[in-house]
């Protein structure tokens, strides 16, 4: 597949100073390497600070990279910008971006000004975005009115307006309720269906294990670990995990159970008279039989090894490192 | 067409910090005349009915940039603070259009104030207008309302840049009132200030105002009108140049999303 999106040694401090005129720098980027293939949704997780929003940032043109280069559909996102900024979508998450005098409609057009859609192509366009988020009911209400989840709504309609290649999504489920974020989730699919290629950045590993083909786990600036969520939940969960619902709780079932060669962890979840263990194993350790004696068979309603979650694989990658 | 109003209506309503019907008035209309009525009196009892008239017009012209500096400074300023403005440097939009969209509707506001001032003058102090040389006065006012808001452009765009710019906005527009010869003649000052001023909006642009309004023909003016054109299009085109250089610059310093205040 036709790699669209590209980082090479990728570099970015920011040059801070203090009331006393001191130089701080924060190394956000370095030496950043991925690819990003077409037609896929690319996730890019990292704990606050990794340098997710800084990456987005450079390939949207928004920031230039202190050394290294970047590229979009095979343009330099620094020498080639303006052919970039042709081809992208830009949604971010928050409650700046949008002017809250303008009406949602207001907003929307202006931003298709900028993205030189001619009048009727605006108002097609404008319309069905507003009808994709389901915002038509509050177009003409200015955005300072809307909703924390509204708002987020009509980035996602403005980032869809110029029917982009590549979207740049950061964090876009944020803000919005269960419903919201689910109808968002579903829309993603859709869109790589109809050829976009999507750079997402998202804190929910759940979300990252429903949508992205690929991920790549990024920290202090560089990748980590990348590859399908398959990939890296086999490769870095350096955990099984073990499932036991206890037909009636037992107050000592932790400190029972952690003594047991080959648990490394085991947390507890109550619900009514059940219980719910979870118990993270080494890989390979055959804790099974003798969890079933310290717990009593006759107390266990079922007992389920499982994959490990890519939360358990992400937590995993960090604690070792 | 479509698009270059758009972007000017979405900046106006969407940026222009006194867009509601209070602060717009007492902003274009209520201060200026207020302002104007002070210094009449005050030019009445400090003078002669020629230093009335001379305080009228300056206080009318100075006018313009009190409400027009302000209000393009807010639309840079409140850009980059409601966060915006980096989406705005994400699209492909052709800058040099989005530029010349920005003042299109704050133009008119310094007409109107100035309007608004001189009629407030006539009604309280007394202005003759019989002798006024209508056609060369309106031009010298297109005129200088232009080269004062190209300074408003120029001015504005460093808010893409640097923090609190407001301030210094502030203190320019106050730099109007002494360097232009709204009150002062620009003449009791030392030849390098006066010729530091020939370089300021409103500077030229006032003579010609004052002059057609005491019935000074067209042509004896035309050679102020000029300078004030030149002007206009001087600081037009260094905040065209600074509105693509600050880009640049708060891409590469990372300052494009920070608050402006």
């Amino acid at each position: 597949m036709e790699t669209v999106i590209e980082c090479k040694n990728i570099r970015r401090t920011f040059v801070s100073r203090t009331m006393a005129m001191k130089k701080q720098e924060t190394v956000a980027l370095n030496n950043l390497n991925f690819q990003v293939p077409q037609g896929i949704v690319f996730g890019l997780l990292g704990p606050n600070g990794a340098g997710k929003t800084t990456t987005i940032r450079i390939l949207a043109t928004l920031l230039t990279p202190d050394s290294g280069e970047a590229r979009v559909l095979g343009f330099n996102v620094v020498s080639e910008a303006a052919k970039v900024r042709k081809r992208i979508g830009l949604i971010l998450s928050g409650e700046r971006g949008l002017y809250g005098r303008l009406t949602g409609r207001e907003n929307l057009r202006y931003f298709a000004a900028l993205n030189h859609l001619s009048t009727d192509q605006s108002r097609r366009r404008v319309k069905e975005v507003l009808d994709i988020v389901g915002l038509t009911g509050a177009k003409d209400r200015p955005v300072e009115q809307y909703s924390r989840g509204m708002k987020q709504r009509l980035h996602v309609a403005r980032g869809l307006l110029a029917d982009p290649e590549i979207l740049f999504m950061d964090e876009p489920t944020i803000g919005l309720d269960p419903m919201g974020a689910q109808e968002l989730r579903q829309m993603i699919p859709e869109l790589v269906r109809q050829g976009k290629t999507i750079l997402l950045t998202t804190h929910y590993m759940s979300e990252a294990d429903e949508l992205c083909d690929q991920i790549a786990i990024i920290d202090k600036g560089a990748i980590i670990a990348s590859g399908t969520p398959s990939e890296i939940k086999r490769r870095f969960s350096k955990v099984a995990v073990l499932e036991v619902i206890l037909r009636q709780s037992q107050v000592n079932a932790v400190s029972d159970l952690t003594p047991i060669p080959g648990i490394k962890h085991v947390t507890s979840v109550s619900d009514g008279p059940i219980q719910k263990l979870t118990i993270h194993t080494i890989p390979g350790s055959e804790v099974r039989e003798e969890v079933t004696k310290v717990l009593g068979a006759g107390n266990i309603e079922s007992i389920v090894m499982r994959d490990p979650t890519l939360e358990e694989a992400y937590l995993s990658i960090f604690k070792s490192s | 067409m479509y698009n270059f109003i758009i972007q000017s209506y979405a900046n106006y309503k969407g940026l222009f910090g006194w867009l509601s019907w209070f602060s717009y008035l007492t902003t274009v209309f209520l201060r200026p005349v207020v302002m104007v009525i002070t210094y009449g009196v005050l030019g009445r009892f400090a003078g002669s009915p020629e230093v009335v008239q001379r305080y009228a017009i300056g206080i009318a012209v100075y006018s313009m940039p009190v409400i027009v500096l302000p209000g393009l400074a807010q639309c840079y300023t409140y850009d980059r603070s409601g966060g915006t403005l980096a989406f705005f440097y994400a699209t492909p939009v052709n800058r040099l259009v989005s530029y010349l969209s920005r003042p299109v509707f704050h133009y008119p506001n310094a007409l109107f104030s100035f309007v608004a001032t001189l009629f407030a003058a006539w009604a309280t102090v007394g202005l003759n207008l019989v002798p006024v040389n209508w056609a060369g006065f309106v031009i010298s006012t297109l005129v200088t309302a232009a080269s004062v808001t190209a300074l408003g452009q120029f001015l504005g765009t460093f808010a893409i840049v640097f923090r609190d710019w407001t301030n210094v906005q502030a203190v320019a527009t106050g730099s109007l009132l002494v360097l232009t010869g709204v009150i002062i003649p620009i003449t009791v000052f030392p030849t390098g200030i006066q010729a530091f001023a020939r370089f300021l909006p409103m500077t030229n642009g006032l003579i010609a105002v004052q002059q057609t309004f005491a019935g000074n023909s067209l042509s004896d003016v035309t050679g102020y009108i000029l300078w004030e054109s030149l002007v206009a299009l001087g600081y037009a085109v260094l905040g065209y140049a600074g509105f693509l250089l600050f880009e640049r610059v708060a891409k590469r310093m990372g300052t494009l999303e920070l608050e402006a205040f």
